[in-house]
């Protein structure tokens, strides 16, 4: 019944697919029941697959949606993702503020942490668009935000992340 | 072109602007050392963050088994209609081979043989063929009741559809009260509609609806005496000691009373039940059901269906288009039936001018107790029948077929139970204590729930809530005895649970053989449905407490 290729599909990509699931959801729920899920999705839809497609990021994607709308039945996402007051004007420069390499001095497990601590309306878009690799647009269809407030999530999000960094850092002064 | 905001240059280094502002971005940046520097930072950082999260990823095996697919809906229908086909066949067995007398092809299986397997052969052709026509309504009704069940079994697997690779850890919490009505559904189709509105009366000491007055609805009266002399367009419920109902009811009528009198006309089904049951000048354009010690029916009252009435005494005058079931101490028949009049009884007297349109069949206790008048006149034939002498229920093959029934049912519901839930396979019982005061629980939730429904369904207007929770409530007596026997069988086999269908039917088994043990098996029948009870009770409140958990 299962066309064999799904099945070894499965095998190289459930590692991946279970990383995307328990960056998601973090604490908040069973990354093994929502990567089985993912599969099963994508079972479901694997008549629309394109094989000339790369199924990393096809599967990738599927389990992004599955995770974001398990959060969105826990929490309330759309509250969080639902301000007006990312105002574009009133960024920050990355660059001009000084704290510009700390992310690339620090180590991985501390950026790394610091982005799980991040509040979820900077954690999800960072996450997605870094780790589980996915388009703007992609994003935004997530979410449910529109493709310029993902830009504004994520280049306030790099910021937090910077500020969290630097925080920790003098911290272990 | 000027320098671009932090948003364009981010959304730039994201891969996330349009192709042609992108070019001028590029373009800007070769002749803008500032842009370029911010530009050059922006993607190291980027880069920085996708190796971090990538680094920080915790190492997963690949999986050992391979992708199991899920159930189609297909081929789930297909084994819901195996189900259903085995039903019905379990049922035209039963129908075929189970009237009161052992069955006569299952009697070669006694320990009196009495006839060839060849004999019981042809005997069950025999009845099959002089059965076809019930067998076709019960064929129809079983299909009914399939439909049904299939839908029900159809909405709880798509509302817990899950992969079968790993076992349901975690309903969520809602789903209990969405899949439960589903399972409940055949019987919710008999309770009436939310969306049904009706009017409540109670009184301590009367009602009376006065003749000229027209309940346009659903009533529901409760008082130590009513009496309806009016009119009810809908369906009428009366609790009383004493009831009367002397109007016209253009639904269905239950009554339960002391005394409880029908002299009106009544469109619906009428269900009486009262220590005395009395129908004087009763039309009922329906089925008739009655059950009381003394229950008389005046030689003025018409029934257009069927008619079926348990007493002690029975007195019927009556007439009855179609057939008219008894059962009862004595039954006295002065009236007429269209159809067939079956008398289970101690004695039956046709008296003169009885009027039997289709066949008698009557078992009474002995020959002399079936008295026919000469005038009576019987369409069709008679068949009288005596009863069997009272064997020991443990000899007759009926008695096994049955609990092998109740058996495989009790397992398949347990399966899906515990397929459901599995934290209900929790063996909660670590010390005598708990045991204790599991049963207590147990014993709360037996009285505390129905009597909690009857005042919901009194008192508010929630009687599809009150009916909803009784009969949940009856489910859970169902659950509780398999709960306790899943138990049972851990703890006799195996505590660690390592084949969880093989020790609830073990638990089954050993509870069907204790309880048929007489006397000790009321008190193990008792037993085990508090602790049942208790465990589901706990359960729900570790369920309640911490929903990931349980």
């Amino acid at each position: 019944m299962v066309q064999p290729s799904f099945d070894a599909l499965y095998r190289e990509h459930y590692p991946r697919v279970l990383g995307i699931c328990r960056r998601l959801l973090g604490a908040a729920g069973d990354a093994e029941d929502a990567a089985q899920d993912t599969f099963v999705r994508g079972y479901r839809a694997f008549a629309r697959y394109r094989p000339e497609d790369p199924f990393g990021p096809w599967i990738g994607a599927i389990a992004s949606n599955h995770c974001i709308d398990l959060l969105r039945r826990r929490q309330r996402l759309n509250e969080l993702f639902s301000d007006a007051d990312d105002a574009a004007d009133s960024l920050p420069d990355p660059t001009g503020n000084g704290v510009g390499p700390l992310i690339e001095a620090s180590d991985a497990a501390a950026v790394s942490a610091a982005v799980d601590r991040l509040p979820d309306r900077y954690r999800l878009p960072i996450l997605l668009a870094y780790y589980a690799d996915a388009s703007y647009d992609d994003i935004a269809a997530n979410l449910g935000i529109t493709r310029n407030h993902v830009g504004v999530l994520l280049l306030r999000g790099r910021e937090r992340l910077r500020h969290e960094l630097a925080e920790t850092a003098i911290c272990r002064c | 072109m000027t320098c671009p905001s932090p948003l364009i240059r981010s959304m730039y280094v994201d891969g996330a602007l349009p192709a042609d502002e992108a070019d001028a971005l590029t373009r800007h940046a070769a002749s803008c050392a500032d842009c370029h520097g911010r530009i050059d930072a922006l993607r190291r950082e980027q880069r920085a963050i996708r190796q971090a999260l990538r680094a920080a990823e915790v190492p997963v095996p690949a999986p050992v088994s391979g992708f199991v697919p899920p159930p189609t809906i297909p081929a789930l229908l297909v084994w819901l209609g195996w189900g259903a086909l085995a039903t019905w066949a379990v049922n035209l067995a039963w129908v075929t081979a189970a009237p009161l007398a052992p069955p006569l092809w299952l009697e070669w299986l006694a320990p009196d043989l009495s006839g060839s397997a060849v004999a019981a052969l042809v005997g069950a052709l025999v009845r099959v063929a002089g059965a076809a026509d019930q067998l076709w309504l019960d064929a129809i009704s079983a299909g009914g009741l399939a439909a049904l069940l299939l839908l029900s079994l159809a909405l709880v697997w798509l509302l817990t559809r899950r992969p079968p690779t790993h076992q349901i850890h975690n309903v969520p919490w809602p789903v209990l009260p969405a899949v439960l009505p589903a399972l409940l559904l055949p019987l919710l189709a008999l309770a009436p509609t939310p969306g049904q509105a009706f009017e409540l009366r109670r009184d301590d000491v009367r009602i009376t609806i006065a003749a000229d007055e027209i309940i346009d609805d659903t009533a529901v009266l409760i008082a130590e005496t009513v009496l309806v002399e009016g009119t009810v367009t809908g369906d009428l419920v009366v609790l009383g000691e004493r009831v009367t109902v002397r109007g016209r009811v253009g639904g269905v009528l239950v009554a339960m009373a002391e005394d409880l009198s029908v002299e009106g006309e009544v469109g619906g089904t009428v269900l009486g039940l009262g220590e005395t049951v009395n129908l004087r000048g009763a039309t009922l354009e329906a089925n008739g059901y009655a059950l009381g010690e003394t229950v008389s029916v005046a030689r003025d009252v018409r029934v257009a269906g069927n008619a079926a009435i348990g007493a002690r005494d029975l007195d019927m005058q009556g007439s009855v288009t179609r057939d008219l079931l008894t059962l009862a101490e004595t039954v006295d028949v002065g009236g007429s039936t269209g159809g067939d009049l079956r008398a289970y009884a101690g004695r039956v007297s046709l008296d003169d001018g009885a009027r039997v349109g289709g066949d008698l069949i009557a078992r009474v206790r002995g020959a002399d107790d079936l008295q026919i008048s000469s005038a009576a006149s019987i369409e069709g034939e008679t068949r009288r029948d005596t009863w069997p002498e009272r064997r020991s229920r443990y000899l007759t093959a009926d008695y096994y077929l049955g609990e092998a029934l109740s058996l495989a049912a009790a397992f398949v519901f347990g399966l899906v139970l515990f397929w459901l839930f599995p934290g209900l396979r929790e063996d909660r019982l670590h010390s005598g204590t708990e045991v204790l005061t599991t049963a207590g629980f147990g014993a709360l939730a037996l009285i505390v729930v129905p009597i909690a429904a009857l005042i919901v369904m009194i008192t508010l207007i929630g009687a599809p809530l009150g009916l909803l929770a009784l009969a949940l409530w009856i489910t859970a007596l169902y659950a509780a005895g398999i709960v306790a026997a899943a138990l049972l069988g851990q703890r006799l086999l195996d505590p660690t649970r390592q084949r969880p269908a093989l020790l609830l039917l073990a638990g089954l088994a050993v509870f069907t053989v204790l309880t048929a043990i007489p006397y000790l098996g009321g008190l193990v029948r008792l037993a085990a449905l508090l602790i049942g009870l208790g465990s589901i009770v706990a359960w729900l409140r570790d369920r309640w407490a911490s929903p990931a958990a349980a």
